[in-house]
Formats: C-alpha cells, structure tokens, sequence
C-alpha cells in the first residue's frame, strides 16, 4: 500500500458515518472497504497509465461538511436565462426553488427519499472493485453533498432556454482537500434538459496548494429522452479534478456532449454511455488547449447494447508548453447490436518540444452488420496555409493562431447555441498556447 | 441494396468452416524429453546438456531468477486458462542427435519424411526455389544446406547451438541487446530455457545471395518449444529471412514462447516474413498452440531498415507484436500483417514502432480477418521521443468480419512527444462486402472463390511484401482456412 493510498483509508476509517437510509450506509462501507483493499490506481493499471498520480500528494481527504461559500466570488454564469446551482469546493449552494414546471433539482440527502426507488439502483450500479474504480469507491464512501435533478415526462428542462447551469469553483489553497460530490440527473420518458456546466475557477488569485475535486455523476435517458450537456473546465493549475459521467440510454434517447478543456493542473474525465436501447444515439464532442504544466486526461466510452444505435467520439486536441494530453476512446459493439454505426476521430497539434500527446482510440466489435471507423493524428500547421496567410500580411504568430483557432472551431461549431458557441470560442481564444517556431 | 434480396446458401459454407486441419499428423520419433518442471537445475540441464560456455549458462540463469519475479502480463484481448508452467517439459531433442547427421542424405528418413508430408522436400524444393533451409525439428537444428555457398560471400547461417559454439563473441556482443533477458514475462522465460533457433550473420557491404528459411515444427507432445533468433546485418547488407511453420494435431494446448531479435547496421536492411499456421485447435476451441512471441528489431545505424511482413492464421492464443526500435537516423520500419481467427481461435497482434532517431519512418498496414467465434485484436504502439525531430509514421488497419459471433478489435496506442512529428492512424471494421460477393455470385463465379477473392483483395497490400513463394503458401493457407466460411 503507498503512503498516500494509507492516509486516504486511515481518513476513510475515521470519517463519521452521515445520517443515510440503511443500504446507504451499507454500501458506504463496502467502498470504504473496497477502496482499502484495491487502493490507489497506479502506472501498471493500464487505464491509469499516462495520469501522473503524484499530484494527489498533499490533499487531504475529509469527511467534514463543507461551507458553501457565497455566490458571488465564483465568476459571471457562461449563458443566460438559466437556472443557475453553485458547487464550490465541492459544496453545494442554494437550490433555487422557483423551477420551471417538470424540473426538480433536490440537494442529495433531501432527493434520498422521494427518489430512493430510482436512486438505489443507480448507487448499486456503479462498480467499485479495483484500482481503476478506486475514486468511484471515495465518492460512494464520501459524497454526502449532491445533488439530483429530475425532468418530468415530456418536459423541457431548465428555464425558457431549457437549461440548467451548474457553476463551479475550486479555491486553491484553502484547504488542499479532495472534495467529493455526487450528482444524479434522471430523464423521463421524452424529457429533454440542456446542461451546462462551468468550471471557471474560484474567482480568487490562485493559491500555491491544490484543490482537488471528485466528481461521479449518474444519468438515466428514458425513452425518446434528450440530454444536451456542455462542459467548460477552465481551473486553475493548481486544481485537480476528476470527473466521471456514467449514462443509461433507453430507446431512441440521445445525449450531445461538448467539452472543453483549458484548464487545471490534472483533469481527468470519464464518460460512459451505454446504448440499451434501439435507436439510442450519442454524439460527443470535445476540445483540449493546453499550456503550461497541464495535464488533461478524456477517457471515453460508448457501449452499443441494442441495434440500431449511432455513436460518433469526435476530439481535438491543442498542446503546448509542458502540457501532456491524453485521449483514449472506447467504442464496443455487442454481439446482436446490428445496424451500429461508429465513427471516432481524434486530431491533435503539438506546438511545444515538451509538449506529449497519448491517444489511443479503441474499437472493440463483436457484432458483424456495423460501420465503424476511427482515426487518429498527430501532427503541427500545415506551414503551407502558414506561408499562404503570410504572403497576404499576417505574422507568423497571427498566422499560426489563426490555424490553430480554425482547428478547434470544428468542434465550437458543433455547440448548438450560437451565442455561448461564440463565448467558448472567446474562451479558446484567450487559452490558445504560444506555440513556439518550429 | 437491401441485404434481403440476397439469399446465400450457407451449406458450402457450414461445410468449408469445419474442415479438419490439413497439416494433423505426429511424426512417431523417440524424443529425449526431460521431465515437465522447471527449476535452475532444469536450466543447467539444458546448458550443459547443450555444451553451453559458462556465461551462456550464467545468463540463462540470471534470465531465471529474473522470470520468477515476474507475471504474466493479462492486458491482453485474450481469455486464457492459467498455465501450469511447472506442468511442461523444457527440452526434448529428436534421439538420432546423439549421431548429428552430416548432410541431409543422413537426415532420419522419418523426419525427411515429415517434411515431405508437409510439402517441404527440404533438399530438392529449397535447392529449386534457391532457399536455403535450416529446419528446426522440435528443438535441435537438424539439417543446413546451402552452407557453403553462403560462406563464399561470407554469411553465417546456422542453428544458434551452432553459433554458440563456433562464434561465441558475435553471440555473446549481441545476445539480449535488443530483447533484454528480463523484457517481459515470455521473453525472460524463453532466455533462460531457449532450445535452438537460428543465427545469421551479414558481414559488412554482403547482399545476401538467397533468401534464408528456417521451417519449424512442433512436435513432441507437451514440450514448449523455445527458439531463439539473432539476426545481425552488418553495415550496408542486406538479408530476406522466411519462417514458417506447421504442427501436427493434438488435444494439449502447447505453449511456444520465441524470442528473435534483429540487428540492422548502417545502410542495413532486414526483411522478415513469418507464415504462421500453427494447430488452431479443434472446432470446440480445444487444444490448439498458445503462442507468445518476442520479435524486436532494432535499426542502430542511420538510414537503416527493418520490415516485418506476416502472416498469421494459425494458434489458440497468438499474442505477438514484431517491433522495430528506430533508433538510427533516417532509419525505416515497416509492418504488414494479415492475422485470421476462426472457430475459437484468439490473436492479439500488432507491432511497435518507437521513433527515437531524427527522420525516422514507419508504416504499419494491419488486415485482420474474423470468422466463427475468432476474436482478432490489433494493438499497436507508435511512441515518438522527444528525440524523434521529423519523424512519421502512417498506420492503416482495417478489420474484416464474417459471421456472427466473432470480434475484431483494434487498440492502437499513439504516444507523441515531437511537434515536428506527423502521426496518423486509420482503421476501419465491416463486414464481408454484401455488394461484392452479390456480384460476383451473378457473374457466375462459386461462392466460396468470390470469399477469396475478396479476401484475397482485402489482403493484397500485406502480400505483395512477402517473397513470391511465400505469397503463394500465404494464399493458399488463407484458402484453406476460411474457404466459404461466409453466411
């Protein structure tokens, strides 16, 4: 057992037990107890290979509640006429309670018991055995803040715009804790939500410890049910976050992911969506700018069950400074799930001598009437198209931002709203590595 | 075209998907076979059984040692049952050893015979096709021709045993350098039991006359068998290397670990063909050779070559991944596989290309073919350094599925540390083409020849590498192994 693995489990043994129903608790203590038995994941875990687990070192694990801290210090909200839910340091603020007809958002331990029958489950559902599962197992045992959000049976979710903004922060410094926090978004049949969710730092200068945040979210597509969900993760350096969506998708359902990585010393993100139904459809899409010391892990899986479904992974990826990136993509078709269509692709540029790019795009098929394809690169500008906008006036460097802008606006492009499209690209902008003269 | 217009008699098919394997026969040959186990006195057995200097046996026990600390590595797409490594015999010789022939006029008559059965008449084929053929019965190099007319231009090619003995300091400056004893778990266990294999030499500005051939062949039931490979290409030489290999029907599953390890100088080039069609194990995936190769070349000096081209449509368990280690500038490797699974049959394949030179290149085109339950995965690895200024790589592989219940996987790793670096991978996994065979079938031409045609087409990038006798067995092997097997 490494040292850090023992401190957790010593923190884990110490933590008081919240107030939870009786299969909660139970299950709390089967993860305590997972997690000491499998520990940490480490560089022989082959999922866990390119994550530099060194930057846990130094956070604390606790059990304590946290301050929710007020509203205002976290940055402006990404998009208007939202329903808007602050999580700072893993700490959930104020529920609004004026919602739209159809929406519920509960805070976790309110939510326990209206939703218990579909929550229950969904707890249970998660796998907690071995390293690889080992945050999964922290979360289950730790995450007393959360929070559960309902659309009703053909409802739009969210405000007009039928959105919801769940705004983040990490405070470096303070606390150099690994918060944990649990979120369920439960779809009905034919319901349709947008969320976006914003991780935009704290507000404050950053500090010189790390914050870390472990973030496991759960959610269940009915039939016919639409889930739009942008993320856009700008932390600071010194923030750590895990984040890990698992979804279930019934019959004809479809979820549209874009995520957007700029930020945050480590950021690791897991997504998993598995198709159980005919038709289901998921379209995920996403883009890292990277500089400086950071470190963006995108691990994505898509688990076609029943015929019939579409899957597309669509990543690019910008590198600079010391950045590492690293993209490993999943599709697996099930035998009997005839008719899948897969596409994945992941594009990247490395800018920086020091700079690393690890991608590794998977294709794992055992069903023989299926269209898949993949295909990965790695490279730099095409010098070129650089050549042929300096010979109409640009810089190097003006020429050079230009390519790199118009790399990532294939992925801008695919965000639905045209004016947080344009407000994510002013954040890509603002984030684009110096590349440096090759 | 809407698939339910085609109505596709499967009965050819049912009937080509469960021919017996052509090559099962055992060769009734007293064997010197030490007892399964394997321990350092084993290992000493087998140096001094060998007449093994004392650092070789030194070595082999280092690598030992070195074994029992490691596991057996499980990321691979396979489902194996534990293996017993204590169960196996380490070493079995063919008896009529003890009197090494001379020439092959003194080769046992039974071994020549197995050749024969094999369609390898080892003196009269190889002499005709210009091969020189160093045949590895069981463990022990039984036979070499062409000696002599390779040793005009100066090239050694012999049994490793042989090499041991009369060019110790070649072996000894090359041996590990490239695959170290404790690589990985096969590789070290292969270090410290190796039986035989070959060793070829290319001195400095040689082309190499003819292509050099070793067939293989497993024979004794429950042995291992444990061939180890050196291969060294001095500056500006070049040297073609065919393996091949059948086995004879059997109910044990049988575990093969080879190493081989290339060197390629300055301006040297290295071309290594492999059919493999090893016993796949019955139509109840039982029995059936459990494969774990170590092939690694290493291209040390600049603008040298590596290439491996294979064929792989034999074994249970093939679990193999020919890589070169670009090290030298401007150097070059390449990779062309055609992998088939059928029945129960599982491959886990590809290769590695680590670009550490400034202007390296490789290319890698994988075809991988799955019918019945066969579960076909290609795992590739293209690692840039930071060192690797210009370097590119172009990978293609695509996945054919025919019927069912069978996988195709890819898992291709992509490690890029060098902005001026180009990298690109390109996959893509469907079925049969419908369309095609459709086609085909309306001009007249039987079910089972479109099969192969198509596949044939499907293939043709990987064969056309191969040395031209070789595409011919590559063929027909493919043929036989997936005749018809369309539904």
């Amino acid at each position: 057992m490494t040292g850090l693995t023992e401190q957790w489990s010593d923190a884990l043994a110490a933590a008081p037990q919240e107030p939870a129903p009786a299969w909660l608790r139970e299950l709390r203590e089967n993860a305590v107890g997972q997690f000491r038995a499998a520990g940490l994941p480490h560089r022989k875990v082959e999922a866990w290979k390119y994550t530099p687990m060194t930057v846990f070192d130094g956070l604390r694990l606790t059990a304590a509640e946290p301050v929710p801290a007020p509203v205002a210090d976290l940055p402006p909200p990404l998009c208007e006429s939202s329903v808007v839910v602050d999580i700072r340091d893993g700490a959930l603020g104020e529920v609004p309670a004026d919602l739209p007809q159809g929406l519920t958002v509960l805070p976790l331990a309110t939510a326990l018991e209206r939703f218990e029958e579909r929550l229950k489950p969904l707890f249970e559902a998660v796998e907690l055995r071995g390293a690889t599962r080992a945050f999964a197992a922290l979360n289950t045992a730790l995450a007393t803040q959360g929070l559960v959000v309902h659309v009703a049976r053909d409802a739009a979710g969210g405000s007009a715009a039928g959105r919801l903004l769940l705004r983040w922060g990490l405070s470096a410094g303070a606390a150099a804790t690994m918060g944990q926090f649990r979120l369920f978004v439960l779809l009905d049949d034919g319901a349709r939500l947008e969320l976006v969710e914003q991780y935009l730092g704290s507000g404050e200068a950053p500090g010189d410890g790390a914050a870390g945040l472990n973030v496991l979210c759960q959610a269940e597509l009915g039939a016919g049910a639409r889930l739009s969900h942008t993320r856009v993760q700008a932390e600071t350096e010194q923030a750590v976050l895990l984040t890990s969506t698992m979804l279930e998708q019934a019959r004809d359902s479809r979820f549209v992911y874009r995520g957007f990585d700029l930020g945050a010393g480590l950021a690791r993100h897991e997504l998993t969506t598995r198709l159980t139904g005919p038709g289901a459809e998921a379209d995920i899409a996403g883009a890292w700018l990277l500089d400086g010391r950071r470190h963006v892990d995108n691990h994505v899986s898509v688990e076609h069950l029943a015929p019939g479904c579409a899957s597309e992974q669509f990543f690019r990826g910008v590198l600079g400074g010391r950045s590492r990136g690293v993209f490993n993509g999943r599709a697996l078709i099930q035998a009997g799930a005839d008719g899948s269509s897969v596409r994945q692709s992941n594009a990247n540029l490395l800018l920086s001598p020091l700079a690393e790019m690890d991608t590794k795009p998977e294709l794992e098929i055992y069903a023989d009437e299926v269209e898949a394809s993949h295909g990965a690169t790695v490279g730099q500008l095409d010098e070129a198209a650089v050549f042929y906008l300096r010979s109409r006036g640009l810089t190097d460097g003006a020429a050079r931002r230009m390519l790199t802008a118009a790399f990532c606006r294939a992925v801008t492009d695919r965000v639905a709203d045209p004016i947080l499209a344009e407000r994510i690209g002013g954040l890509l902008d603002a984030a684009m590595p110096s590349g440096e003269q090759l | 075209m809407n698939s339910d217009q085609i109505t596709v008699d499967t009965s050819s098919v049912d009937r080509f998907v469960q021919q017996k394997y052509k090559h099962g026969f055992v060769t009734d040959i007293e064997s010197e076979t030490v007892p399964p186990g394997l321990n350092e006195e084993t290992v000493r057995w087998i140096s001094a059984r060998k007449g093994e200097p004392e650092w070789l046996t030194e070595w082999r026990l280092q690598a030992y040692r070195n074994w029992l600390t490691m596991q057996a590595p499980d990321w691979a797409h396979l489902k194996i049952e534990p293996i017993d490594f204590q169960a196996i015999s380490y070493f079995s010789a063919p008896k009529s050893d003890k009197d090494r022939p001379q020439s092959l006029d003194e080769v046992d008559p039974k071994l020549l015979e197995t050749y024969d059965k094999l369609g390898v008449p080892l003196h009269e084929r190889a002499r005709l096709a210009g091969v020189a053929v160093d045949a590895v019965f069981d463990s022990v190099s039984v036979g070499t021709t062409f000696r002599e007319e390779l040793k005009k231009a100066g090239v050694i090619f012999c049994s490793f045993s042989e090499a041991v003995r009369d060019y110790p300091e070649l072996v000894r400056q090359h041996l590990g350098t490239v695959v170290p004893p404790r690589d990985n778990f096969f590789a070290a266990l292969n270090s410290a039991v190796f039986s035989d294999g070959s060793f070829v030499y290319i001195p400095r500005g040689v082309r190499c006359p003819m292509e050099l051939s070793t067939y293989f062949r497993i024979n004794a039931a429950e042995t291992g068998q444990f061939e180890r490979t050196l291969i060294i290409a001095e500056d500006k030489s070049y040297v073609s290397y065919l393996e091949g290999c059948t086995a004879p029907m059997r109910d044990e599953n049988q575990l093969h670990a080879a190493v081989v390890e290339l060197v390629a100088l300055e301006d040297a080039e290295i071309k290594y063909s492999t059919v493999q069609n090893w016993y796949p194990g019955d139509e109840e995936g039982k029995g059936g050779i459990y494969n774990f190769v170590t092939k690694r070349g290493m291209c040390r000096g600049d603008r040298s070559k590596i290439s491996w081209t294979q064929v792989e449509t034999g074994s249970a368990i093939t679990w193999k991944y020919p890589s070169c280690v670009l090290r030298g500038e401007r150097s070059v490797g390449e990779f062309y596989s055609v992998a088939l699974t059928n029945n129960f049959q599982q491959a886990d394949t590809g290769t590695k290309m680590i670009h550490i030179g400034r202007d390296t290149r490789s290319k890698i085109i994988s075809k991988g073919i799955s019918a019945g339950r066969g579960q076909n995965a290609y795992r590739g690895l293209v690692r840039v350094a930071k060192t690797a200024k210009n370097a590119r790589n172009f990978t293609q592989c695509d996945s054919m599925l025919i019927g069912k219940r069978c996988g195709a996987h890819t898992f291709p790793y992509i490690e890029v540390g060098n902005p001026t670096a180009k990298v690109e991978h390109e996959a893509t996994t469907s079925r049969i083409g419908e369309d095609q065979l459709f086609y085909c079938l309306q001009r007249g031409i039987s079910e089972e020849d479109a099969v192969s045609m198509i596949v044939d087409g499907f293939c043709k990038q990987v064969f056309r590498e191969l040395p031209m006798e070789f595409a011919v067995e590559a063929k027909a092997l493919l043929e036989v192994s997936l005749e018809g097997a369309v539904g």
